[in-house]
């Protein structure tokens, strides 16, 4: 459709586009051949101005944007300034950024200084930290490496992070292979048996640890699982009812024509769950794996009733060896050793955090949204 | 398919029921019945009918004349009220900032994230030192009054929940349709009353996701609670109350029925809030 708007060289257009572009009324387009045209130096007399009669103003200005900036990437700096930076709307624009980013600064703040704080502290000398725990170590104050050499020494801390990092690995793997192996088969197999055994696990859910803590540790002792490699069996029990719930609910999705097909190729089942189900469920398993290791990784409550007694051997968890350190357990620990053996702990789960926080957060996100 | 699969039951689920029945529902079944017995081990017990349960709401127990579990309740209802408007809201408003497309969002995003890696006892040590030191500036301390402890805690569970909350809206808020928004500004609707009108309604159901993880989180609390103020009457919150029943039992060698009976309370509370959370969102869903 042709107008009867006259000349108007780009920036009168511009201006006049933004004007009209999240009005009420038409706005006005530029083709992007129009503008190569003028780019060109003809100096065409009339620009095929179109009225569009269609789209919401909103979709025009998204076009025209567009096309502006096919433009400015094609011969950067031959719009007129005002596009670019005299805009209202992008200046409004540019001042709710600033603004935005420094609120989320800020958060960010808060959330590394109390680290910090923790960090700075586990350098000074035991009595400062109380007095005054916000300035940084000078002079007597600063102990250098002592608090850590101490923390070392007295938590055990290497015995201690062993006895966590095997816990949580153990529990994990297992955990993951029994769970996926028992929520196939329930799923899979619907009789009123697996009926009941599935609703039976998926209960065990709600029920709050302390309501099971004090059998479980007599009969702990009775069974002689109170050890490192018990407490492994005790955090399959308890890890059951969330990894069965997530791992049937994923099963359920698996196609059954390709376990069918597998069986028909002569698999057993046997086969057919570790050769061809196994591994369709990956995606399930890593988000699983990461929700019981940062459990068990941070658990405090049930290594303290297992294994709590071992104070000053090491052979405890890293959470349970940080209690006994503050409740005395080590004999007396000064809060700046004190202080060192909570960095101590927080060292592995940063570095875990930063190989996989990807995945981290997409399995708690989907932990979440589906327990 | 089903009958063959069926020889192999064993193999399947053998591992993971010899653990869980024999760990797990043993426990459970012999949770329940000991509620109801005067039992010090195992093996040495008597049935004293509801007398366990008499001695919780017994105010000779109590603090002030009132029974120590019924203060921890309402101070624990307290503090999820509290926790839910606070870790939302500021989950929320965050998710908010983070889903407008700018650069550098996911940097924030899992900055904003990690203190929820973190075990309940380092965060409350850290927080402990944190929170002596602001009130060190003011010649007090977290053990002075009750109330900073509690109010210590909220700050607490907001530093470390605030991000996991704020996840969940971000998915929810990638998942409302662009054009929803943009038709709302077509129609006249300011940034404001979009959000009010399409965006919350959108993210409803997430809402609810997050405000029954916030009240079962607060209803569970006991590691946090542990490390800020220790065990304490005037700081407890349930779970913290229901150890404090039996710390000093262990040493004495009696009776652990009375912890066992204040949990067995416990679980029917926190069962309670489950059932809810599953009933609310049926009815979300039936709804949608």
């Amino acid at each position: 459709m042709e107008n009867s708007l006259t000349k108007l060289d780009v920036k009168t257009l511009i201006d006049k586009n933004m004007e009209l572009g999240y009005d009420e009324t038409d706005a006005i387009i530029v083709t992007y051949d129009d503008i190569k045209e003028m780019q060109k130096g003809k100096e065409t007399p009339l620009y095929k101005y179109s009225l569009i009669e269609y789209g919401t103003p909103a979709t025009v200005g998204k076009y025209f944007m567009s096309q502006l900036k096919a433009i400015e990437k094609e011969k950067p700096g031959f719009l007129p300034l005002t596009i670019k930076k005299g805009a209202s709307k992008k200046r409004a624009k540019l001042i709710s950024n600033i603004s935005i980013y420094t609120i989320l600064t800020i958060v960010a703040g808060i959330v590394f200084i109390p680290l910090l704080i923790l960090f700075m502290n586990s350098f000074k000398e035991g009595s400062a930290i109380s007095l005054e725990p916000f300035v940084f170590p000078t002079g007597d104050k600063f102990v250098g490496v002592d608090n850590y050499l101490d923390g070392f020494k007295k938590m055990n801390f290497f015995m201690s992070l062993g006895y966590s990092l095997f816990i949580t690995v153990a529990s994990t793997l297992l955990i993951l292979l029994f769970t996926s192996m028992t929520a196939w088969f329930l799923v899979r197999v619907k009789t009123i048996w697996t009926q009941i055994i599935y609703y039976m696990i998926l209960f065990s859910q709600v029920v709050p640890f302390q309501l099971v803590m004090l059998p479980m540790n007599k009969l702990a002792s009775i069974m002689n699982i109170n050890n490192l490699f018990g407490i492994v069996l005790i955090y399959i029990a308890f890890g059951a009812g969330l990894s069965v719930f997530m791992y049937s609910g994923f099963v359920k999705s698996v196609p059954l024509e390709i376990e069918e097909a597998a069986m028909i190729d002569g698999c057993n089942p046997i086969q057919t769950f570790f050769k061809i189900v196994f591994p369709v469920l990956k995606p399930t398993t890593v988000t699983i794996a990461i929700l019981n290791a940062m459990w068990i990784w941070n658990d405090y409550l049930l290594p303290s009733m297992i294994l709590g007694t071992a104070a000053g051997t090491g052979k405890t968890t890293l959470p349970v060896a940080i209690q006994m350190a503050n409740t005395g357990s080590y004999g007396s620990v000064s809060y700046g050793t004190f202080m060192a053996m909570i960095t101590l702990t927080l060292i592995p789960i940063v570095i875990f955090y930063l190989f996989g926080q990807k995945y981290i957060i997409k399995g708690v996100t989907a932990g979440a949204v589906k327990g | 398919m089903q009958k063959y699969y069926k020889k192999y039951a064993p193999v399947f689920l053998g591992p993971l029921l010899i653990c869980f029945v024999g760990i797990f529902v043993v426990s459970f079944c012999i949770g329940i019945m000991y509620s109801f017995t005067d039992w010090v081990t195992l093996s040495e017990f008597q049935f004293n009918g509801l007398k366990n349960f008499e001695r919780i709401f017994n105010p000779a127990f109590g603090v002030n004349g009132v029974p120590t579990f019924w203060t921890a309740f309402g101070r624990t209802a307290l503090f999820a009220v509290v926790s839910i408007i606070t870790i939302n809201l500021n989950a929320f408003l965050l998710a908010l900032l983070l889903t407008k497309g700018l650069r550098g969002s996911n940097v924030y995003r899992s900055v904003f994230f990690m203190p929820n890696l973190i075990g309940g006892i380092v965060l409350g040590y850290i927080w402990k030192l944190i929170l002596n030191g602001i009130l060190g500036l003011m010649n007090t301390n977290l053990t002075a009054n009750p109330i900073y402890g509690f109010i210590g805690l909220v700050i607490l569970m907001n530093w470390q929940q605030v991000g996991y909350m704020m996840i969940i809206y971000i998915a929810a808020l990638m998942n409302v349709p662009e054009e929803l928004n943009e038709s709302a500004e077509i129609d006249g609707a300011g940034k404001m009353k979009t959000t009010l009108h399409v965006t919350i309604p959108m993210v409803l159901p997430s809402i609810t996701i997050c405000t029954f993880l916030t009240l079962s989180n607060s209803f569970k609390l006991y590691d946090q609670n542990l490390a800020l103020s220790g065990l304490n009457d005037s700081t407890n919150l349930l779970a913290a109350d229901i150890m404090n029943t039996v710390a000093p039992n262990f040493e004495l060698g009696a009776s652990l029925g009375p912890q066992q009976a204040k949990s067995l309370l416990f679980f029917l509370i926190v069962a309670a809030i489950s059932g809810l959370q599953v009933f609310a969102t049926r009815r979300k869903e039936q709804e949608a």
